[in-house]
């Protein structure tokens, strides 16, 4: 078998992969990145269909964070455009724009049926930022409902929730809502990329990693993760001519997720405590999702459009309002998000795709005449929209030696979305520093 | 022939833009539409989870 020696191995391009990957190879650690399939980037990249831009499922970052820190951290190109309103709220047929700051308060407020009713609602969300989050042993709902039984202001939480964390309020863990409001609260504006691909995000950082002598290949397919005495060894993954090769490295980061990992090395690599936890808190989250395209917008707002009182979709995105580089001339592309009835449990995902086609047509006039919908996409079981759920807070560290997850599997408390993910590149990276020396 | 293994694909849609024939549809799952494929196999390259096989 061929054999190559590197000081980290990185499985996976999607962001958490490929920020890790950047960050360590900008810090001397000679690295190899393997992804079996064509296209870099996974969840986080972009694919050509007739000249629109389809995105395989990240959509808006963030100007400040952690995202924006890893490319600037690295010098990879990290431009943004932002749309004129970040978040609309469509509320009985009306589109409402809020401002930058105070979102939620501007929701409450015209979604309050009384003065009172705002107040209480405020008040403990305030409460629940200043004081001390709720506990996580209910659900947003559940402590939603101490305050209002207002159905518009549970849709506000039910459209958020649904939107940066794919699953319902009735399942997101309360306290958890309010950590994320805390930590990703402070994330300024978010957009498109300024050539809508998220594709160029991801060269950029794998450029970073083939400038500092690293290699970033596609089509090579890992196989096995090589452990002894619980420690990490390497990976044998087979090239894209069939070849088996021995990548022998110091660290192996996976970003094909926690139950990836445990595949690749054999449980029988793995503490019993570890698997346990795996079995117990890795419960993936999906959704649907579609792409439509039109030869005019269908939607005026040009960030978020958050729709409180669907039965399924919680937010429609239309980016060429902002960037029109995402479809030929003239024409547009909208992506409409939803959670499923239950996250946990198996559904019926023939009615819940017709629920999300249903909540389409009823929101979107001239759909039937002027628009197409391209695709209903489902992101579950094996390709989820996250591959935990928010809140679980499973450890970047697995239990052999220098073999780490990054990704969305393992985000920290608070964290969600690509920003969560490049959080835990972070992590990663800042561990194997403290641990490593490369050469 | 390519055949869409039901117990695998999730529906992502990400096979459906590469095909340069246009032959596959997601409509919550994958069809490939068999009188229109080339058999270029390059949607192999693009799924996620295996669903997409080669049958003779």
């Amino acid at each position: 078998m061929k054999q190559e020696n590197y000081d980290v191995v990185v499985i996976g391009s999607g962001i958490g992969g490929m920020c890790a990957a950047a960050l360590l190879s900008h810090d001397g650690y000679r690295t190899l990145v393997v992804e079996k399939m064509a296209l870099l980037g996974g969840r986080f990249s972009t694919l050509d269909h007739d000249g629109f831009k389809v995105t395989t499922g990240a959509i808006m970052f963030p100007t400040n964070g952690p995202l924006a820190e890893v490319f600037h951290e690295v010098g990879a190109k990290y431009e943004i455009v932002i749309p004129k309103t970040q978040f609309t709220f469509r509320f009985d047929g009306t589109d409402y724009d809020m401002p930058d700051r105070g979102i939620l308060g501007q929701a409450i407020s015209i979604a309050g049926e009384t003065k009172e009713e705002v107040a209480r609602v405020m008040g403990a969300v305030r409460k629940g930022l200043k004081w001390e989050e709720p506990s996580d042993l209910i659900s947003l709902r559940e402590w939603l409902l101490q305050y209002t039984a207002n159905d518009k202001i549970l849709g506000i939480f039910q459209s958020w929730v649904s939107s940066m964390h794919s699953i319902n309020a009735y399942e997101m863990p309360a306290g958890e809502y309010f950590r994320y409001l805390k930590e990703m609260g402070s994330l300024r504006s978010s957009g498109f990329p300024v050539d809508g691909s998220n594709l160029n995000l991801i060269r950029s950082l794998a450029e970073v990693v083939e400038s500092k002598g690293g290699a970033v290949l596609v089509r090579c397919r890992a196989k096995r993760i090589l452990v002894e005495n619980e420690v990490v060894q390497g990976l044998v993954f087979e090239n894209e001519d069939h070849e088996l090769v021995e990548a022998r490295a110091k660290v192996i980061i996976s970003n094909i997720g926690p139950s990836g990992t445990v595949e690749l090395a054999g449980a029988a690599s793995f503490d019993k405590g570890y698997l346990k936890e795996l079995s117990e808190n890795l419960k993936p989250a999906p959704i649907i999702a579609a792409h439509t395209i039109s030869d005019r917008p269908l939607i005026e707002a040009p960030g978020m459009l958050m729709l409180p009182q669907t039965r399924r979709v919680s937010c429609f995105i239309c980016p060429t309002l902002t960037c029109p580089e995402m479809a030929p001339e003239g024409k547009h592309i909208l992506e409409s998000f939803g959670a499923i009835k239950n996250s946990l449990t198996p559904v019926n995902m023939k009615e819940e795709i017709d629920l999300h086609i249903q909540d389409l047509k009823d929101n979107l006039p001239g759909l039937d005449e002027n628009a197409k919908i391209l695709s209903i996409n489902c992101f579950q079981g094996k390709w989820p929209t996250l591959r935990n759920w928010p809140g679980a807070a499973l450890s970047h560290k697995t239990s052999v030696e220098n073999l780490y997850n990054v990704g969305d599997g393992v985000l920290p408390q608070g964290w969600s979305t690509a920003s969560g993910c490049a959080k835990t590149a972070q992590m990663v990276a800042e561990d194997v520093k403290n641990r490593v020396v490369p050469g | 022939m390519i055949v869409v293994n039901p117990g695998q694909c999730v529906g992502c849609g990400q096979c459906f833009p590469v095909c340069p024939v246009e032959a596959i549809s997601v409509w919550g799952v994958a069809s490939v539409n068999s009188d229109d494929c080339t058999e270029c196999h390059e949607c192999l390259w693009y799924c996620p989870v295996d669903a997409l096989e080669v049958h003779k």
